[in-house]
Parts: structure tokens; sequence; C-alpha cells
């Protein structure tokens, strides 16, 4: 029988006084990678990530798009090309892949980081207010015209 | 407490989609909003279906504001009081005035897959997200 504490879980509780230390997703990022960005902080403790690590989650934002498309690109136009060569987009899938492989390992997102014995804290999920106000979204500067 | 109230077309569809929403949730749900139903207000029992829906999708704060909170004809004077941090009603209002924008009622049950949708409307070649 294996020794040691058994595992626990405990909820990602935040001081009511404290708020932002989420991380914000870098300008860098198109619309579809902040959204993968937003998914993926909002999914894990707040603790997890910090500044330091914003390059990392940027690489790891894009190869999640690059693969989907992809992956997307396969599915419609299929693996080999009319001139019975591999698809060129099955390259990209595959660069992609093993990129978020490396970064998982990294970032401790793949289930080798949520290993049975580490004490795991469950992310607080976000409320619609802070989702917004990381997407920081400006479509709704204007005035509107309530009903 | 509710007064008399004059609904707009979009907002009398909101609150009735709400108490539908509401029914559907579980069998408990429903004979809550059949109980409530008899001796309650009409607009009562669709003010707590709201209440109900936009709590459970914008999950906010315990003491924080849900959009049907915020007084449509007062979301440009909390905005320009400036961003009150947790207290919520900055967010709140900044949601309902993208809610107001995008035609939808602040009654609205399915805040975000109607904004997304009205989004989606209006940019419909931009990428979904993943």
């Amino acid at each position: 029988m294996a020794g040691g504490r058994r595992p626990f879980m405990t909820t990602d509780a935040s001081p009511w006084y404290d708020q932002g230390q989420r991380l914000r997703p870098p300008a860098c990022l198109g619309e579809t990678e902040r959204a993968v960005f937003i998914d993926l902080i909002g999914s894990v403790p707040a603790a997890q990530f910090v500044a330091s690590d914003l390059a990392l989650l940027a690489r790891w934002c894009e190869a999640t798009v690059m693969a989907e498309t992809a992956a997307d690109e396969l599915r419609e136009g299929g693996m080999v090309t009319a001139d019975g060569k591999v698809s060129p987009w099955f390259t990209i899938h595959s660069q992609a892949t093993k990129t978020l492989k490396d970064l998982a390992l990294r970032l401790r997102l793949s289930p080798q980081g949520r290993a049975n014995k580490a004490p795991k804290t469950m992310a607080r999920p976000l409320t619609a207010y802070e989702r917004l106000s990381l997407e920081d979204d400006d479509d709704d500067e204007a005035t509107a015209q309530p009903s | 407490m509710t007064t008399k109230q004059q609904l707009s077309q979009v907002d009398r569809e909101a609150v009735t989609r709400a108490i539908e929403l509401k029914r559907a949730r579980s069998p408990a749900d429903r004979r809550e909003v059949d109980e409530m139903l008899k001796t309650n207000a009409w607009f009562e029992v669709a003010e707590d279906a709201v209440y109900c829906c936009q709590r459970s999708l914008i999950a906010p704060r315990l003491w924080q504001p849900t959009v049907a909170d915020i007084p449509p004809d007062q979301v440009e004077a909390i905005i320009a009081r400036g961003d009150d941090g947790l207290a919520g009603n900055y967010a709140a209002a900044k949601l309902l005035r993208r809610m107001l924008k995008a035609g939808l009622s602040k009654y609205e049950p399915q805040v975000l897959q109607k904004l997304a949708e009205a989004k989606a409307r209006r940019f419909p070649e931009a990428p979904t997200a993943a």
C-alpha cells in the first residue's frame, strides 16, 4: 500500500477584497487565441500562473488555434491532396500538437501535472463580469438606447 | 416589491421565456413556479425566474447585482461613476449596456448565449472561440 498523505481537494477561494489576480490576455493575441487564453486561465487555480508565464501561455493559445484550424482543414480537405501527397495541414497539425504536448508539461496542464498525490485546488469559476472584463471588448463603448 | 410594470414586447418575451426555462430546469423548479403562480403576481414569479436564470449564468459574487437589478435609465450614470470593483454595479451596467445595444431585454434569461448570437450576426465572418 502506498504511504504518505491522502490526496485532498480544496476550492480556490480568493479574499473578497482581492481581485484582478488572474492574468489578462496579452495584446499580441488574436480574438480566437484570446478566447482560448481566457478559457484556460479560467479553468485553473488563479495562483497557477504568474506574469512571467505569459509568453508560454500565449504560445499555448496560438498552438491550440493552429492545431484546431489544421484539424478543420484536414476534416474538410482530407489528409492526402489530389496529387497523392500528404496535406501540408497534416504537418502543421503535427507540429502544433507537439508544441502543445511540450507546453502542457511546462504549464502543468497535462494529466502528469495532476498527479494523484498532489494537492488539488479547484478553480473558482469566473463570473461573467470577470470574463467580460478580461475580454475587454470595445464593442460596448457606444451609447446604448434603453428598451 | 413589484409595482405595475409597462413591459415592452422584448421584455415580455424575455420574462415569459425565463419562466419556461426555470420550469424546464427540474421537477422541483417546475413545482416551485407553479405554486408561486397560484399565490403571487405573474410578474413577481417572472422576476424570480429571471433572477434564477441570470444568477446561474452570470454567477456573480453573492453581493453583486445581476443585470436585471440595474435600471436601464441609470446605465450611463453608473458607468460614468467609474469602476466600483467588486461591488459589481459597474460591471453589471457595462454588461447591460452591451445587452441593450444588442437589442436584448434586461430580463434576458440566456444572457451570454443571446449576446454571442447577436455578435455572430454583427460579425458573421469572425472566428468562434475554441
